[in-house]
């Protein structure tokens, strides 16, 4: 059992972790409020009187129509030869509700604990998952309304959804998780497959750990970073990219410090800030010291530049792997156009 | 030779040397060379007065060459910035303040009547002591023609001054006049450093930097040698407010619309629709698609709706003209689809870098054979963003194609305007997809509006063969009259459903009166200053601007019946009674007094100009009182 004074730093930390992570979180919970609100509003409409069709003529034509066009009169030209909402498919838009409402509480905690002895990537695998039943209840809710949800294809929309049937706007949303665990189980390396698009995982070990275990998961797209500052965390707010970071509980000798950062350059030394890179002399002498060699020796390489030309790589390409992807918020075009225009934050 | 030097010369002026004069509205123009950033200048310029809370109104002023010769008076490319205490609409009359980089641009716009008789001219001197004879020849030439006019010219050494910050002042001397404005002006420099940053985001750190004291030195020098400022002051507004130009907003607004995907070949002066877009569309989902040509285009755009997407294709007059045929295909199949037209000036190539009005009936009847589709223009760079929204809902609505009129004035002006509330709902329901009734068919029309649900590939039980040929409602050809007379009346009562959804519009004035001045489009603005001028002198005007252009709106006779005399303006060609051949009988109108005579039976007459440029409020106030009914109030 550890002890009271350990059960509060770990418990600080992970506050700290989450604190960092909030406008990710609350970019999700924007956008699955916003989904359940529509789907709120859709079975008002389709199932609703001739009222509802007038305001939604008013609404769907916009600012535009409003003094040129009898909203009333439209809506009578609105759907004609449709037919209207079956009740299986009212059945779905309500599931659906009912699964975004449960992921858009605020209540809902970003915050994994891997069972001691068990596998890290699974569980961050079954947590995406569940987060995902937002987007899939969210495509159970297009298919639905245009009539095409078919129960035996698509009912497996409204449960668990795994990361890897995610798309690239859904992965542009993607809710950012802290994970603990003890830090002989923090085996990082099979979580690339989830560095895709806005994810964010920072791991929070409990004892110490190899030397650099997140070295295996530098990518020139992917922002890394292992630190024992928790004030550090605060940088994954700034990076626009898919990002993974380790949190030690204490300060070691044995532990490597270092960020990686997508938008540091083109070539790896110039992205690589290594703050500490231990010696052989610290690595103690456990079943994973070879393990941790490894991993200094591919840190040391990255950080060493090379002589003779460089390439500089085709970092616009690497941008665009990450770029937004289709069916972004509402939300997110109208950050977009303050930023654009930029009169509005003034 | 009347050129006048500064006043207050080398000496830095003393707070009694400076006179402010506090004005409500006021306009510069920035003229150059082609390449040397005077729009860019005004573009930082303009922006920075709208975050301070000015109404701004902008236009370009482009040359017709892409790179026309330098120094040469018909090559001048620059910018109009009109300032005012409250919201501005147009780019107004004259022009107070001109800076030129060289004397010949400033010519260009001198002898186009561009500046008030009394304007101040800041102009670029190196010309006069230029080693080349010839050049210092025209320096002089210049300044002859130029003392025709009580101008007040005052000298600026902006290549020597530039010349103490960067080593290529052609690069840079547009920042030195934005400081020169921002000291005469009284702008935030901190806004202007912002706007600067802003705009050179894509480039160097170094530029920014280069550019911001670029901006310092000419705001220094304007403050130690010129002797006047202005005040224009600022308005509070409640709403955050955005600032674009209409192909931006139009670009902006498809975005907000939920389009899909926007087809489009290069064409002055729509291209910039499509650069915008290529920023920022595929971050929401959209596909810019720049086809082989302008046919390619328009079919993509109609296969992309065709498979259930919500698909655009822009354009400008050349453009529609060869995306005629498909459009009619469009029209015949009932495959919804937006077409953006960002009209410029002349038939054929034209006037690729000048605003007109005359496309208009070629977008209503264009299309060979009877293809009835709405025609909408908006009339204001807001309009612009908005009117994306509506047309897709209409085309969606209708299952027919819907053309968007936007013109040139409005491609370039940039104007400040309230940050749309943005709806998830304007993006519209997704088509129904859900299986085809047994029975039903792709054509089955509904005979009080015409309208039949619209199908989409791959849905069960909805197999079809889309064809432009004359169908039935089974989709099948079908060359026999009964059936070609059903389909044109369904396609035609289409438009006559949605025109019962219209409201009458609204007038701008008085109800009744002497003279109902009538218009669409970008003239909005200009018309409306000079309506109300006309009013304050006691006349009796009104106006009315058409947005839906087809159908038109209803109650249009009735509400001609209560003027005396109809007269359209516009900015397309008509012939002018008493030139040589032109009789009442054969003179050829403006376009839209063409539409609303045959339309109300009323004698509507119009009043037209094809200069390249936007109409000036003034020349409409003039055209007012010269077409005053007899016996009028006048």
């Amino acid at each position: 059992m550890p002890s009271e004074a350990v059960m509060d730093v770990a418990t600080d930390l992970s506050e700290r972790a989450v604190a960092a992570l909030e406008p990710r979180i609350e970019s999700f919970r924007a956008a699955v409020v916003a989904a359940e609100e529509e789907v709120r509003t859709e079975v008002v409409r389709r199932v609703g009187e001739e009222s509802f069709k007038t305001e939604q003529a008013l609404i769907e034509l916009g600012p535009f129509a409003i003094g040129r066009i009898d909203p009333e009169r439209f809506a009578s030209l609105m759907g004609i030869g449709d037919t209207s909402l079956t009740p299986d498919a009212i059945d779905v838009l309500d599931r659906a509700e009912r699964v975004l409402k449960g992921l858009g509480s605020p209540s809902v905690r970003h915050t994994v604990d891997v069972e001691p002895g068990g596998d890290l990537r699974d569980a961050v695998k079954a947590a995406l998952a569940r987060f995902g039943r937002a987007f899939g209840a969210a495509r159970a809710v297009e298919l639905a309304r245009a009539g095409a949800f078919e129960p035996g294809e698509h009912g497996a929309l409204l449960g668990a959804l795994p990361f890897r049937l995610w798309n690239r706007a859904e992965r542009r949303l993607a809710p950012p998780l802290v994970v603990r665990t003890r830090g002989e189980d923090c085996v990082p390396a099979g979580l690339g497959e989830f560095l895709d698009g806005n994810v964010a995982l920072v791991l929070l070990p409990e004892g110490p750990t190899t030397p650099a275990p997140l070295a295996r998961l530098i990518t020139p797209g992917t922002f890394v970073m292992q630190t024992a500052d928790p004030d550090d965390l605060m940088r994954l707010r700034g990076t626009g990219h898919p990002a993974v970071a380790l949190l030690f509980d204490q300060d070691r000798p044995g532990q490597a410090y270092f960020t990686h950062d997508p938008d540091g350059g083109a070539v790896p030394w110039d992205r690589l800030s290594v703050v500490r890179i231990p010696s052989d002399d610290d690595l103690g002498r456990g079943r994973r010291a070879s393990a941790g060699t490894e991993e200094l020796a591919h840190l040391r390489a990255m950080a060493t530049p090379a002589t003779g030309e460089a390439d500089p790589g085709p970092s616009d390409e690497v941008e665009s792997l990450f770029g937004d992807g289709p069916d972004a918020s509402v939300d997110e075009l109208a950050a977009w156009l303050l930023s654009r225009t930029d009169l509005g934050e003034e | 030779m009347a050129v006048k030097l500064p006043t207050v010369g080398d000496r830095t002026p003393t707070d009694q040397d400076v006179t402010t004069y506090t004005v409500d509205d006021k306009s510069v123009e920035i003229v150059s060379d082609s390449g040397e950033g005077a729009q860019k200048c005004g573009q930082i310029f303009g922006a920075v007065s709208a975050k301070m809370g000015n109404g701004v109104w902008t236009v370009e002023i482009i040359p017709a060459e892409v790179e026309p010769p330098p120094r040469n008076p018909a090559g001048a490319s620059g910018i109009r910035v009109r300032l005012g205490s409250e919201p501005v609409t147009n780019w107004g009359d004259e022009t107070n303040l001109v800076i030129a980089f060289n004397e010949q641009a400033l010519l260009g716009r001198h002898r186009l009547n561009a500046l008030a008789d009394d304007a101040t001219i800041l102009i670029e001197n190196m010309w006069a002591t230029h080693p080349d004879p010839e050049i210092r020849d025209q320096w002089s030439a210049a300044m002859e023609e130029l003392s025709e006019k009580d101008y007040r010219i005052v000298e600026v050494p902006m290549e020597d001054a530039c010349l103490d910050v960067v080593d290529n002042p052609r690069r840079g001397k547009n920042m030195f006049v934005l400081g020169m404005l921002a000291w005469i002006y009284d702008r935030d420099l901190e806004l202007c450093r912002a706007q600067i940053a802003d705009a050179f985001r894509k480039k160097s750190p170094e530029v920014t930097e280069r550019s911001h004291r670029l901006l310092e030195s000419g705001y220094r020098w304007a403050g130690e040698h010129l002797d006047f400022r202005y005040r224009i002051p600022t308005m509070e507004s409640k709403r955050e407010m955005v600032v674009m130009n209409g192909n931006e907003a139009i670009a902006l607004g498809a975005v907000a619309a939920g389009l899909e995907l926007a087809a489009m070949y290069p064409i002055t002066p729509a291209t910039s629709v499509s650069h915008m877009l290529g920023d920022v569309f595929e971050r929401f989902g959209g596909v810019v698609h720049q086809a082989e040509d302008e046919i390619a285009a328009a079919g993509v755009s109609i296969g992309a709706s065709y498979s259930g997407k919500c698909a655009f294709t822009i354009t400008s007059g050349p453009g529609m003209a060869l995306k005629t045929e498909f459009l009619g295909l469009a029209i015949m199949t009932e495959i919804p689809l937006v077409v953006v037209d960002v009209q410029r000036g002349g038939p054929s190539t034209g006037l690729p870098t000048k605003v007109e009005q005359s496309d208009l009936l070629a977008a209503i009847f264009g299309q060979p054979g009877d293809a009835p589709h709405v025609v909408v223009a908006p009339a204001t760079i807001e309009e612009c963003f908005h009117v994306m929204t509506t047309a897709r809902r209409i085309a969606e609505v209708l299952r027919t194609v819907v053309i968007v009129l936007s013109d040139a004035n409005l491609a370039t002006g940039v104007a400040p305007y309230p940050r749309p509330l943005l709806s998830a709902e304007w993006q519209s329901t997704p088509p129904d997809q859900r299986p085809i009734p047994e029975g039903q068919r792709p054509y089955d029309w509904d005979p009080d509006t015409g309208i039949s649900r619209r199908f989409i590939p791959g849905q069960l039980g909805g197999e079809h063969t889309v064809t432009g040929l004359a169908h039935d409602e089974r989709s099948k050809v079908a060359y026999d009259s009964a059936v070609n007379v059903r389909a044109s009346t369904m396609r035609s009562r289409k438009l006559a459903a949605f025109q019962s959804t219209l409201r009458p519009p609204p007038v701008n004035g008085d109800e009744h009166g002497d003279l109902l001045v009538v218009g669409w489009g970008s003239t909005k603005g200009a018309i409306e200053e000079a309506v109300e001028r006309a009013r304050r002198e006691g006349l009796a005007v009104s106006s009315l601007h058409l947005t839906f252009l087809s159908p038109l709106p209803p109650g249009l006779k009735e509400i001609f019946s209560h003027f005396t005399k109809v007269m359209t303006v516009e900015i397309n060609y008509s012939d002018e009674l008493g030139d040589p051949f032109i009789t009442e009988q054969n003179r050829r109108r403006g376009q839209l007094s063409w539409l609303l005579r045959g339309a109300t039976l009323v004698d509507v007459d119009c009043w037209t100009r094809v200069l390249g440029e936007p109409l000036r409020p003034g020349k409409i106030l003039g055209a007012i009182r010269d077409n005053l009914p007899k016996g009028g109030s006048a």
